[in-house]
């Protein structure tokens, strides 16, 4: 499984605690998506502590205009 | 070669052959004068010094920055005689020099390139915050691109990115970063933002970044372009024409990507905060339930008194019907059938007695 971006999961968080200050909010559902955000929340933190910007040099030679 | 005849034209050919031999290219510094541009084409004017004057001639799209009358400018050429026995330099590329030469270059493009509207607010894009994808164009060798890619590792992790390696100041620099502008244009997977970044340098080095041609690139680029050049108080036309200028090349990865200690602080005040939502909910849910037991409390509280109360009610009235309650208020209690000759039994509040009826009378 591949594994979903940083990008991605910080926004797959923030639609979560939205849910919070919405209209939908339920104390049992609540549970379960804390559960879920506190989760989600550790995996970012882990993987900003760990995870490089991978770097990539063009092999092309730019000596005149393309 | 002195007894040699030869014709005009031969003379020339020849003139011109050792030209280029010896000066197949030379730079000259000078004065320009008599400016002026042919047919929207050719470009003539004279470049001079105290003493001497030569002519010049150029194509007007070889003509990167604005040239006026009296500006000093440097010009690399070669020379050549004409047909018509003119001598003349053919001018490959011309730039402002000196401080002042290259300021007023700067605005008069500057200038133009604003009444174009190049530089409108309303053409700006905003960047992706943070990017996933991002492209960098600068001099791998520089100080300004070590800053730029140490301050983007430091805040921000899981971009890829991709670098252009191309000169970043000289004759061929502007050419080098629109060819890597035009790269990243026509990849098949755009980048999400192209990020143009040096040091700091001399109003020389930076100008560059005041190339038209490298000016227009930026500005008519498909993906949005931030260029973070020079010191903070440098700005060049290329910062104009970005979607993004950066005061620096480390403002540039600070304006790129956040920090990713304030990203785990602020995710974690969002955590607490809807843990705060669900006590908050709790408390309410459980007010309510008290509130309800208390209520249901007081209503089978109150049921009961009443109850009691008619249970009272009833028992006292029984008590009221008791009949011994009525022999004790001076009454007596007759058994018996009521006949002549018969036998009765009479009951009072403390004795009993039997007697004969002897006359029975309608009442």
């Amino acid at each position: 499984m591949k594994n979903k971006t940083i990008n991605k999961q910080i926004e797959e968080l923030n639609q979560i605690i939205k849910w919070f200050d919405s209209d939908d909010f339920e104390l049992e559902e609540a549970i379960v998506k804390i559960n879920e955000a506190t989760e989600l929340a550790e995996q970012i933190e882990q993987k900003l502590e760990k995870i490089k910007n991978e770097v990539t040099i063009v092999k092309n030679k730019f000596d005149s205009k393309s | 070669m002195q007894d040699t005849l030869i014709s005009v034209s031969d003379f020339i050919a020849l003139t011109n052959q050792t030209l280029e031999y010896a000066y197949p290219n030379v730079t000259i510094e000078g004065e320009v004068s008599s400016f002026k541009v042919n047919s929207g084409k050719f470009v003539f004017f004279d470049l001079k010094d105290e003493e001497s004057s030569v002519g010049c001639f150029m194509m007007l799209f070889s003509l990167r920055v604005p040239i006026e009358d009296g500006m000093k400018v440097i010009v690399v050429a070669s020379p050549k005689l004409t047909n018509w026995g003119k001598f003349s330099l053919t001018v490959k590329s011309i730039r402002p020099s000196g401080e002042g030469a290259i300021k007023k270059s700067f605005e008069l493009l500057k200038q133009k390139l604003d009444i174009e509207g190049l530089f409108a607010p309303e053409r700006k894009r905003s960047l992706p915050y943070p990017p996933q994808n991002l492209a960098v164009i600068s001099s791998t060798q520089a100080a300004g691109y070590a800053d730029f890619m140490k301050i983007l590792g430091d805040r921000w992790g899981g971009l890829n990115i991709e670098v252009a390696s191309v000169q970043v100041q000289g004759a061929n620099a502007p050419d080098q970063i629109i060819s890597a502008l035009g790269y990243f244009n026509s990849k098949e997977d755009l980048p999400e933002v192209i990020a143009i970044v040096r040091g700091g340098g001399s109003i020389e080095d930076l100008s560059t970044f005041n190339d038209e041609e490298l000016v227009r690139a930026i500005a008519t680029s498909r993906v949005p372009v931030i260029v973070g050049v020079g010191h903070e108080t440098d700005e060049t036309l290329a910062d104009l024409a970005a979607d993004v200028r950066a005061a620096t090349p480390s403002n540039a990865a600070q304006l790129l990507v956040p920090d990713k200690n304030d990203v785990v602080r602020f995710i974690n005040s969002r955590i607490d905060g809807a843990l705060d939502k669900i006590d908050g909910r709790a408390s309410i849910y459980k007010a309510q339930i008290n509130g309800l037991v208390e209520k249901s409390l007081k209503i089978v509280s109150s049921e009961i008194e009443s109850n009691l109360d008619s249970l009272r009610l009833k028992k006292d009235l029984l008590e009221e019907l008791n009949p011994r309650k009525v022999l004790k208020r001076g009454y007596s209690i007759v058994r018996g059938m009521l006949e002549v000759d018969g036998i009765i039994d009479i009951e009072t509040k403390d004795k009993t007695a039997k007697a004969v009826i002897k006359e029975v009378y309608e009442k």
